[in-house]
Order: C-alpha cells, then structure tokens, then sequence
C-alpha cells in the first residue's frame, strides 16, 4: 500500500509533509472543473491543508479574527464573536438563519455554530463537531439536570452522552462586551458526564438575554467563548434582542 | 508491541496480547541480514492475520544469493485474560507459505498491574529448533521448503518436537518499554545448520534477547534490540486504525441552514399550487438547485416537480459518505422548491444509474432540523426503494451538465511487488484522461499514460507459464507499451426491470484485453444480498498499448453472488471462466467498516493444477483501501489502496473492466446508507 503508507508518514512531521506536498501541488495537474480525480485531488487537498497551516492555526477553521471591537460594533448587522478558549483565537459570525430560538451562525469560512435561546446546540465544520444536544434551561439554583450531547464517534456511530449540571447564582456583574460596559447577572453551570467534566458560564442581562456565555463544545474543541456584538446606533449602543414564544428572550433573535 | 514477525509479540517470540479491533500495522525488522516486512490486521477483536515479505541477504539458499519469502500468519486469541488466568493465544506462522518460516505455537500472557507483562509459550516448526522438550504430537513430515508452496501444510501443523519460549515486558514510562524473552527459534538454516547448503548469516550465540521499545506517538514506534547474544536488530512500527481518524466527522464547509416555509396562514399565496402549471417550472427549478448545490460538489442530473412532489436525480465526485450527500440536497431543496412541494424523492445516480429512491417529507426534514439525535429520527422517517427506471414525466435535464465533456491530465502511479531483484517497483508518469457523457448513462472514456520515472519496465524476470500468458506478459506491456493507451471505452448503463442493473461496455477494457462485456446485477434496496452475472468476450492487446491486438482471445464470465453481513463483513462469491481458459471460483471476504477502511483477502480455486499454475498453486491475495477522506476529515471520493499478490500468475486471472456494479449501486442502498447516516445533517 506504497501511496497510503508514504500519506501516513506525512501526517506526523509537518516539515517534510510540506516537501512532499509541494511536490504533489506541482504534479497536481490540470483539467476541466468537474474532474476530481486520484492524485489530482489529493495534490489539491493538500496543498490546500499546508496552505491553511500556515495562515491559521485551526480555530473555528477561520482566520484569527483581524476587526476591532469598534469595527464589528459598526458592522450594521448581527454578529457574534466566537472565541475557542484553549487557543484564544477568535471569529466574527453573522447570522445564516434564524428560525426564533434557533439561530445558526456561520464563519467567513463556512463553519457554524446552532445557538438554541443562547445556549449552544450545535457544531459543523470544526470537526469533532457536537452533533446536536438537548440542553437544560439556565435557572440558578437548579441542580442535577440532565443535559444531553450527541457526538459521532470514530466508528461513525452517533452516541448520546449525558451529563448532570447544577447552576448557581454566580453573583452581579459588570460585563465588558467588545468595550461596552452592561449589568449583568452570572450564572454558572458545573457538568460531569462520562466522557468529561466542564464548567459553563453564563452573563444575562436585566431582560434575561444572554450577552455573553463559555460553552463546552465537545473534548477536542473544548470550551467556546460567544459574544453578542453590541450595535453602534449613533450613539449608544443596543443589544437587538426579542422575547419568544415561550418567554425566553433571543439577542440578535428579531422575531418577525 | 508488534516483535520482528510484524505480529504482537515480545522481540522474535509471540505473546496472547492482540492489537485493538481493526487496527493495521506494518512493521519493517532488521537483524542479521534479514528484513521482514509485514502486514497485520486484527481481523477480529480474537484473531489477528498477517502477511509478511521477508529478504534473507546472502543465505544463498535454495539456487538464490539472497532468499525472498512470503507467508501468511493467522492466531486466534482462545481465552481472555481474568483475573487469576492469563490469556491464551493459538496461532500459525507461514501456514500456506513455502514453509521455511513455518511454526505453530500456543502461548499465554499475564499481566500484572498495567506495567508488566508475563508470557510463556509452547512453539512446534521453527519455533522448537533449540531446546525442545520431544513430539507430543508425533513427528513432523518433512517439507520441501522452496518448491511451488501456497497450500496449507496442514499435516506438519503441531507436528514434530515443541519447545519453551518465554518473554517478559516493563512498560518503564508511557513512552519506554524494556523487553527480554527466551527464544525457541535456533535459526539452523541462518546459521548453517541444515542439510541443504546455505552460508551462516547469523551467528547465534544465545537464546536470550534484550530491547527497548519508544512510543514516538500514537501511530508510531521505534525498537532497538541485541538480538541472540552476537548483532544489533532494529524495528519500526506504522499502526493505523480506523477507528481513530484525525478528524471526527466532517470538517469541510458547514451544510445550508434548512429553510422554513411561511406559515400557511400568514401566506396563502406562497402555498398555490398554479406555478406547476408553468411549463418552464422544472427547469427553473432545476436551474435554482443547480446553483446551490453545484458549489458543494453535487450535479443534479435531473428533476421533476409536480405541484406536492419532485423527483430528483443527483450525483457527486465529492462526498465519499452518501447519507451526506442526502442531507445536503434536502437542505437545498428546502430553499428552492415553492411551499406545496411535501415530498423529496431523491434518486443518487453512479455512472449514469439511478442506484436508488430515497423518500423524505419536507416537514420531517423542517422539524428534525435541531432536534437532539435528529439523525436516528430523520432515519426513522426516511424511505428507501427502488430506483424509477427513468426521470419523472416531463423532467428537466440538466443542460449545464449534459451532454458533458471531462478531461484532467495528472500524475499517476503504478507499482510492482516481490520480484526478487527487486521487490517494490514503481512507476510514475503523467496520464491524461477524458470522458464524454452525452446523456446520463451514456460514457465514452479513455485514458492514455506517459511514463516518466519508473523501474518496472527494467525488470529481467522473464516469465514463464504452462497456461496462455494472460497476466504473466505484464513485463512486455511495461517494456513495450510506453506511451500506452490504457482504456477507451464506450459503456452504457441502464435498467432492464425493477431491482436490475446493467452495463455493457465495449473498447479497449483495460491494459491487456480489449472486447466486448456485459453485466447484469440483481439488488434490492433493502437487501443485504445480491446476484450478478458477467459475460464478456476479450482479445489479448498487443504489448505496444496501441490500437493492434495479438491472437489469444477467450470468452470469460462468472455468475457472482454477493452478501452484506451486517458486522460490516462483505462475502463474494464468482463462479465461472477465467482469462486463461480455466474453470474455478473465487471468494473474496472483506470488512469494511463504515468510514469506508476495507481489508479483506480472496482466492481462487480453478480446474489448473498447482504444477501448472506454478509457484504459488492457485491464485490468492489480499487487499486494503483507505479512504482520503478519512486522512483529510474532508468529503472525498479518493481512496488509497492496493491488492497484494505473493505472486501474480495466469490462472484464476479476471478481466479488469471499469465500472462493475455492485460497489458503485450498494453505496445508495439500504445497508450501506444507514451505517453512513450519522453524517445526513453534516
């Protein structure tokens, strides 16, 4: 299995990987749009792989987020910043769709994030992605809820792994948003489950909606750390936000 | 810890440990001018199967300078271990081989706490050679190591004296591991001990071994070793396992958020029904979807709406995993068909054939689109049947698409393994490749290759064989053929009836035989099971890969009867005519597993004697296949791989014709789908 195994050699040491690339870049060839074939797209799958391990290291697949908070503040439309907390590399979403409680928010580069009134449901593109997950609704005081989290396994079988959270009044803060200062309320969500034990938070504002959260993904993605961008309106900023169906209120989730 | 044999072990003794399910390891050891090379693949959690290549530099053995092996290795772990009991492990070395390698053994290991393991083992063969303890089994008849081989000497299994070998293992930190056994092996051949001639490679001085093993990560590890008191042995070990991607699910571009309709009340006008009216709808449409799936790496074949349902063929070059591909279409056609459309038939089309009808409601589809575990409830409401034997009434075709020139002009690579002079060949070039489908199931292809790099073609091994030279001229074709014309085909497909698949396709078929085949596949949707038959009528090409042919031609056919078990094991059965003339069977058994890592192993049995057939007796081999999307955590259709021969002779030789079906039908049925279908909302 000549070709697999010089592959697998390849994927250890990044240094001799990029030789071997190039090399492969320039056998790559040529042809008409819709031929993917062999060699061809490996050498193109690749170079395309060296290429973004220079440029990135992998956060959110996108690139380490270049804008301003005063820049995305301007923006003039909803945006989130995503944070991956173990590599302190961020990202700027906007909204792909919104169907009330569930928003979807995707990257420049095409991966998103499924936020359920602000709680963290679902991951595409990042890999090791979480599936989807049915979550416990945030109340202080609350304890030994079950929280539900579906990963595909290696094996490619989806598995359901629970995990049981107590919340607890983190106490009144003063949240720095993208340097806009809001009052906030923390609560805090500690989970221990079979495959691992995390600890998410939670900043509400007075109105109930969540400004600002770190949410467990999943062992490899770890925790995320999500922002809602307040909007420059002249002069004060405002968090867009809407009270849904069933009470919860939805930042940047206009109901209409 | 893989030892020298490429097979888990203690340094040149084996042990009762196994490797984790499905994991494939190749394992390249040096002492005292012998490499061994060796293919292992733990077949099941209990049984571990091996296939090794081994160079004996200047043993001068049976008429050759240095000695070139190959055997197979089989064990079966019989007990596993408990609390007081060690594990018990049964296993054969070299069993269908030429037999200098050959031994049996039964052999235990203990672990005590998760540092330090114990292992004791009784060996026959060649493994009880030095210091043996008697026969309890009677004597071992005496083998004629180096004749044709390939039958399992199973009358010498257990056979002859049995000796003691033990082993011993520290695991000092999660990196280092210290290791010492008792060997039972005396290498008499290597030392020149045996009645036939042979010069001393090894100078044995010492039953005992010593070594250390290095973890360099989790794929890979090193062993330095003082092999029988006299020489330095190195060993190096790749181990993969499909179970461990990189990459868990996908990590390519995000899918499209599933579209809501409006209300029904909010928007009564969205939901009339006049726009099916429209001639011009399902071309519209198709334009539509066309748009948004074209840049995924889906083409829509076809489509057909009515005002509550459409029909929609689509096929990729992209998504290796077809439940994904599914998923991807029903997201777009959300946003593209108008709000009375309910029902999406989706029709996943291979070459030009519908393989399938995968039956979805809209508002399964709206609903379950954040739903927790969404992927077992969409399964529990999604259909599946059988393909429509053509578009719907009044379909749009895909005009974008058809009629469809391709061509790509890039590298490719050939290999040739275990010519003794030199026992990896290899050959790279450029090869240009274009096709023409001017309707869906209509192809005319062809490639042609330009070597520039390669050694085959040097080869001086000038083959010979008592049966047509079907497969042994290969060397003229290498030597002769540059540039060659590797294929130029015109196939069709279609489908006769409900269930039935078909193919004919007539050209230049491959390298060596040009003519005429046809086939005809029998495969529910929903079955595990499926029947096939293949009749085709090849003409010998000429070496220059050129348009002439020679004047061997042959009628070669099987009937073939698949089955899909659902552990994820595949069994093949083709009874019929092969390329040389000759009347036999083959089986073939793979397992693949569902991110679409196959290893399996076949063999044929025909009417040619293993005196005629030659070395080797009949033909047999395995083959392994990787897909790169497994490497990459990217949707693609490549996958890496190769089939192994010891050695390629012409009898049980099969016409090498592109685009059977059972593969390329069986990913859009059933089975295969719903062991794929954790990557529908991916």
């Amino acid at each position: 299995m000549g070709a697999g195994l010089a592959m697998n050699r390849n994927m250890g040491a990044l240094g001799r990987r990029s030789i071997v690339l190039c090399a492969l870049a320039l056998l790559a060839g040529c042809g008409s749009e819709q031929q993917r074939n062999g060699l061809f797209e490996i050498g193109r799958s690749v170079t395309r792989l060296v290429g973004d391990a220079g440029a990135r290291s992998g956060v959110l697949g996108a690139e380490n987020l270049t804008a301003t908070d005063a820049q995305l503040r301007r923006s003039g439309r909803p945006l989130i910043k995503v944070t991956r907390a173990d590599l302190g590399l961020g990202a700027a979403l906007s909204m792909a769709d919104n169907k009330g409680s569930a928003v979807i928010w995707r990257s420049a580069d095409g991966n998103t994030v499924t936020l359920f009134n602000g709680l963290l449901i679902a991951t595409r593109g990042f890999g090791n992605d979480l599936a989807s997950a049915k979550v416990p609704s945030v109340r202080a005081g609350t304890g030994d809820v079950l929280r539900e989290h579906y990963y595909l396994g290696g094996d490619e079988v989806m598995r359901r792994h629970a995990f049981f959270c107590d919340f607890r009044d983190g106490g009144r803060q003063a949240l720095n948003l993208l340097g806009v200062t809001f009052d906030t309320d923390l609560v805090v969500e500690t989970c221990t489950g079979d495959i691992d034990s995390f600890e998410n938070r939670y900043w509400f504002n007075d109105q109930g909606g969540i400004l600002k959260s770190v949410q467990w993904a999943s062992p490899e993605i770890g925790a995320l750390v999500i922002e809602y961008v307040p909007r420059d309106a002249g002069a004060a900023p405002f968090i867009q936000q809407a009270r849904g169906p069933d009470g919860v209120v939805v930042i940047s989730g206009s109901l209409d | 810890m893989m030892n020298f044999y490429g097979v888990t072990g203690t340094i040149d003794t084996p042990s009762a440990l196994s490797q984790p399910d499905g994991q494939l390891s190749t394992t390249v050891s040096h002492f005292a001018g012998m490499t061994r090379t060796t293919l292992t693949f733990q077949i099941l959690p209990r049984v571990e199967g091996s296939f090794r290549y081994i160079k004996s530099a200047d043993l001068n053995f049976g008429g050759f300078r240095d000695y070139y092996d190959r055997s197979f290795d089989i064990s079966l772990r019989i007990f596993n271990e408990t609390r007081y009991f060690p594990a018990v492990k049964i296993g054969l070395q070299d069993f269908i081989g030429t037999g200098l390698w050959s031994a049996e053994y039964i052999v235990a290991t203990k672990s005590f706490g998760d540092r330090v393991t114990v292992t004791g083992g009784l060996g026959w063969g060649r493994l009880a050679t030095a210091n043996d303890l008697g026969s309890p089994f009677g004597a071992r008849p005496a083998s004629v190591v180096g004749k044709t081989g390939g039958t399992a000497n199973y009358n010498q299994w257990f056979r002859g004296p049995a000796a003691p070998f033990a082993g011993v293992s520290f695991r000092a930190t999660d990196k280092l591991t210290l290791l010492a056994e008792y060997s039972s092996d005396a290498y008499l051949a290597e030392t020149g001990n045996i009645a036939r001639p042979t010069s001393a490679i090894l100078d044995r001085k010492s039953s005992l071994n010593f070594g250390v093993n290095y973890r360099i990560n989790s794929a890979v590890d090193v062993g330095a070793y003082y092999m029988y008191g006299s020489t330095l042995g190195l060993n190096v070990n790749v181990s993969l396992n499909p179970y461990n991607p990189p990459v868990r699910g996908s990590s390519g571009l995000a899918p499209q958020p599933v579209t809501l309709r409006p209300g029904r009340a909010q928007n009564a006008a969205a939901w009339e029904k006049e726009w099916a009216l429209d001639g011009d709808s399902n071309a519209r449409l198709l334009a539509a979807l066309h748009r948004q799936l074209e840049p995924q790496g889906i083409i829509v074949d076809s489509l057909s709406a009515s005002a509550d349902a459409v029909q929609v063929r689509v096929r990729t070059g992209q998504y290796d995993n077809g439940a994904q591909m599914l998923g991807r279409v029903m997201r777009s056609l959300t946003a593209v068909m108008p709000a009375s459309v309910e029902t999406f038939r989706i029709v996943p089309v291979v070459n030009g054939l519908a393989a399938s009808t995968v039956t979805v409601r809209r508002s399964d589809i709206e609903a379950l689109e954040h739903s927790p575990d969404g992927e077992a409830q969409l399964l529990a409401v999604t259909g599946f049947s059988a393909a429509p034997g053509r578009p719907g009434p009044g379909a749009a075709l895909n005009s974008d698409f058809f009629p469809r020139f391709t061509w790509s002009l890039g590298p490719y690579i050939r290999q040739s393994y275990f010519d003794p002079q030199n026992p990896f060949r290899i050959e790279t070039g450029a090869r240009l490749s274009a096709a023409y489908e001017p309707m869906p199931g209509f192809v005319l292809s062809g490639s042609v290759t330009k070597r520039a790099y390669g050694n085959i073609h040097t080869s001086t091994r000038i083959p010979s064989s008592k049966l047509p030279p079907v497969r042994t001229s290969t060397l003229y074709y290498d030597r002769q053929g540059d540039p060659t014309l590797e294929r130029l085909t015109a196939a069709y497909y279609f489908q006769p009836g409900t269930n039935l698949y078909g193919r004919v396709t007539v050209g230049y078929l491959e390298r060596m035989f040009g003519g005429v085949s046809a086939e005809v596949l029998w495969r529910p949707v929903g079955s595990r099971l499926a029947l096939g038959g293949e009749l085709n009528y090849a003409r010998q090409r000429a070496f220059d890969g050129g348009f002439g042919f020679r004047d061997y031609d042959v009628v070669t056919g099987h009937v073939s009867a698949y089955y899909q078990m659902k552990n994820g094991f595949h069994a093949q059965l083709d009874v019929g005519q092969y390329l040389a003339g000759d009347v036999g069977a083959t089986l073939g058994i793979d397992r693949e597993f569902r991110n679409g890592w196959k290893v399996g192993a076949f063999a044929t049995m025909t009417d040619v004697s293993a005196s005629d057939f030659g070395e080797g007796s009949f033909d047999k081999g395995i083959r392994v296949s990787i897909p790169v999307a497994w490497f990459l955590g990217t949707p693609n259709t490549y996958k890496l791989g190769t089939t192994l021969r010891p050695i390629t002779r012409d009898g049980g030789a099969r016409l090498s014709v592109e685009g059977r079906l059972y593969e390329r039908v069986r990913q859009y049925h059933r089975p295969t789908l719903e062991d794929k279908w954790g990557r529908v909302w991916q």
